[in-house]
């Protein structure tokens, strides 16, 4: 079963001689355990494409399923809350709120859904993993960018969403820190099963995809797999 | 009450300032409220005190006690045997303590001593009076320097023995001296020519549910009326109530201004908060509840500096800090502030959170 599928989907702005098409016919799919790679220059029209599988937006035309689920024409309040239970967000800045520490980040969570969110033998695990333990109690202004978005990922797994989309996650890091990030969402897609779709303009990453489309002016296509094994060794 | 807490508790100097504004207001309108009240009260706590239920004056004097007065058969016609009245007769005067040393004005009411006023006088300090040169004094004149047993002139030729002191009973602002009905008709026409008509009373106050007809020449009036026909009464309410109610129109002004500049300062935020799905109303719920928290301890704070206040200020100044009040017009400065903060509301909910997503 695929993560999300879209299926003809196209986004128009603006009306008569002012339409923007920014989305053309796209075509596309994610499976859970993967992790998709969506390459394009700036303006291609990534920002759009991510917006409307993260339900920020909706489609003008085509459908979007999640888990087989058709959620193209949910209400601005069920996309949020999709986004609260099944999608989480990686951005490429922004990411956190900066009057809340590390701790705050994860709890404002549960507040919102009234439990605790993921079991905490898991969580803490996942700080490990991460290396993010000792920061728990840290704003995000006293983090380094490597930091912030290793934190932004704990953020987004918290929620323990099945499907991750990361927005340009490695824009604001060195290279490798960029690689260990690339690194981290290959290893968090293969063994916890989620799908991973990354947005970037960087084509170093491609090595890190299982699977790679191109976008140009609002067209994807897929292109050739990219094998992860070159990119494990050269992350470590 | 969780992203409410924590947001103060980082910007800790930001919301300290809003505090402070909110509590500068709320301790100018509880001082302003205070005062209100303390000049109403010393412009009607000697009626308050009579627990009458109307007064008739004569008809000329359209509600104003000093300028009223009835003759002996109009105050035996408002008053048949066993009616619950007392006469009342008022005199403004400048009273002088002993050695001409200092001039206080007060108000000079002289009663019956066979009627309810006189009855319940209740003195704090003394007892009542008995002989004609007697008075039984407000507390006030204490700030004065009088003492029970001191003696205090009035006009040229009356000199009275203040023998009992009452607590706040004053009449137009003025200290009440309270003095046999036949002193003050000596004070206020001294000696007519023979067969002239003497006034009996400036008016008769009743406690009855079901009063007589008035007599010819008079008018009755309800109490309430009444006190707000006392001089200057309705003007200086109307006037406080005016300020105090522009105070709680800015405090919503200011706090709408102040929650909108952060509202707007936080969009960022909210997108973040946004995008990862917390729901609008979570966030409006946490603005709602961050403004209510910030007004009630400014309240608290300017509470505590009215109290620090009331400690402090001398017992010339009219000021009385009435519980019931002071509470209504904090819970009035919370529900502003409250209702101010509802101006962010639809920013919050407009936010478009795709406008962080990069490249837009």
């Amino acid at each position: 079963m695929d993560a999300i599928t879209l299926e003809h989907v196209s986004k128009t702005y603006g009306r008569g001689r002012s339409t923007v098409k920014a989305l053309t016919d796209v075509n596309f799919s994610a499976e859970y355990g993967q992790l998709v790679g969506v390459i394009g220059p700036s303006g291609s029209g990534k920002s759009t494409f991510l917006s409307i599988v993260g339900g920020l937006l909706p489609p003008t035309e085509g459908d979007i399923s999640v888990a087989d689920s058709p959620y193209h024409d949910l209400s601005a309040r069920g996309r949020e809350r999709l986004r609260l239970t099944t999608i989480g967000f990686v951005l490429q800045s922004y990411n956190l709120v900066p009057f809340l520490t590390v701790r705050n980040q994860f709890a404002l969570v549960d507040k919102v859904k009234g439990t605790h969110h993921m079991d905490p033998d898991r969580f803490h695990g996942v700080l490990k993993t991460l290396g993010i333990e000792q920061l728990l109690d840290s704003y995000p202004a006293t983090l380094s960018g490597g930091q912030r978005q290793r934190v932004a990922i704990a953020r987004a797994l918290y929620a323990d969403p099945t499907i991750i989309l990361a927005d340009e996650p490695t824009a604001s890091l060195d290279t490798d820190h960029a690689f260990q990030v690339m690194g981290i969402f290959r290893d968090l897609a293969h063994e916890t099963d989620k799908a991973i779709i990354v947005v970037t303009h960087d084509t170093r990453l491609e090595r890190y995809a299982d699977a790679l489309y191109e976008i140009v002016d609002g067209a994807l296509s897929p292109t050739e797999s990219a094998g992860s094994h070159d990119a494990h060794d050269e992350s470590r | 009450m969780f992203l409410a807490l924590t947001e103060i508790r980082h910007s800790k100097m930001r919301y300290a300032l809003i505090i402070l504004t909110i509590t500068l207001i709320g301790y100018l309108t509880f001082i302003l409220t205070s005062l209100a009240y303390g000049l109403a009260q010393s412009n009607r706590s000697a009626v308050d005190s009579w627990r009458a239920s109307s007064i008739v004056l004569n008809t000329e004097a359209d509600g104003g006690l000093r300028q009223s007065s009835l003759t002996k058969e109009q105050v035996d016609d408002v008053s048949p045997a066993g009616a619950d009245v007392a006469s009342i007769g008022e005199l403004s005067a400048v009273g002088t303590s002993a050695g001409d040393s200092d001039k206080t004005t007060v108000d000079l009411l002289g009663i019956d001593k066979d009627q309810f006023v006189y009855r319940e006088l209740n003195p704090t300090e003394g007892r009542r009076f008995d002989t004609a040169h007697e008075t039984v004094a407000d507390d006030g004149l204490k700030a004065n320097g009088y003492a029970l047993g001191d003696t205090i002139k009035v006009g040229d030729d009356t000199t009275l023995t203040i023998v009992g002191f009452v607590h706040n009973t004053k009449l137009n602002v003025a200290p009440v001296l309270y003095v046999p009905l036949e002193t003050w008709q000596t004070r206020k026409f001294g000696d007519l020519p023979q067969g002239a008509p003497k006034p009996q009373a400036s008016a008769v106050i009743e406690r009855t549910a079901t009063p007589p007809q008035t007599p010819s020449g008079t008018e009755r009036l309800g109490i309430a009326i009444f006190i707000e026909k006392l001089p200057g009464y309705s003007a200086q309410n109307i006037t406080f109530s005016l300020m105090i109610g522009f105070l709680f129109v800015i405090t919503l002004v200011i706090i709408a201004i102040f929650q909108y500049i952060l509202t707007m300062q936080k969009i960022p935020n909210y997108m973040v908060l946004k995008i990862q799905g917390i729901p609008t109303w979570f966030l409006v719920k946490a603005m709602l509840i961050q403004a209510t928290l910030i007004a009630i301890v400014g309240v608290v704070l300017a509470a505590g500096l009215a109290a620090a206040t009331a400690l402090a200020i001398p017992p010339s100044v009219p000021m009385s800090f009435n519980m019931p009040l002071l509470t209504g017009a904090g819970l009035a400065i919370i529900v502003m502030s409250t209702l101010g903060s509802l101006a962010s509301v639809k920013t919050i909910a407009t936010i478009r959170p795709t406008s962080i997503v990069a490249g837009e």
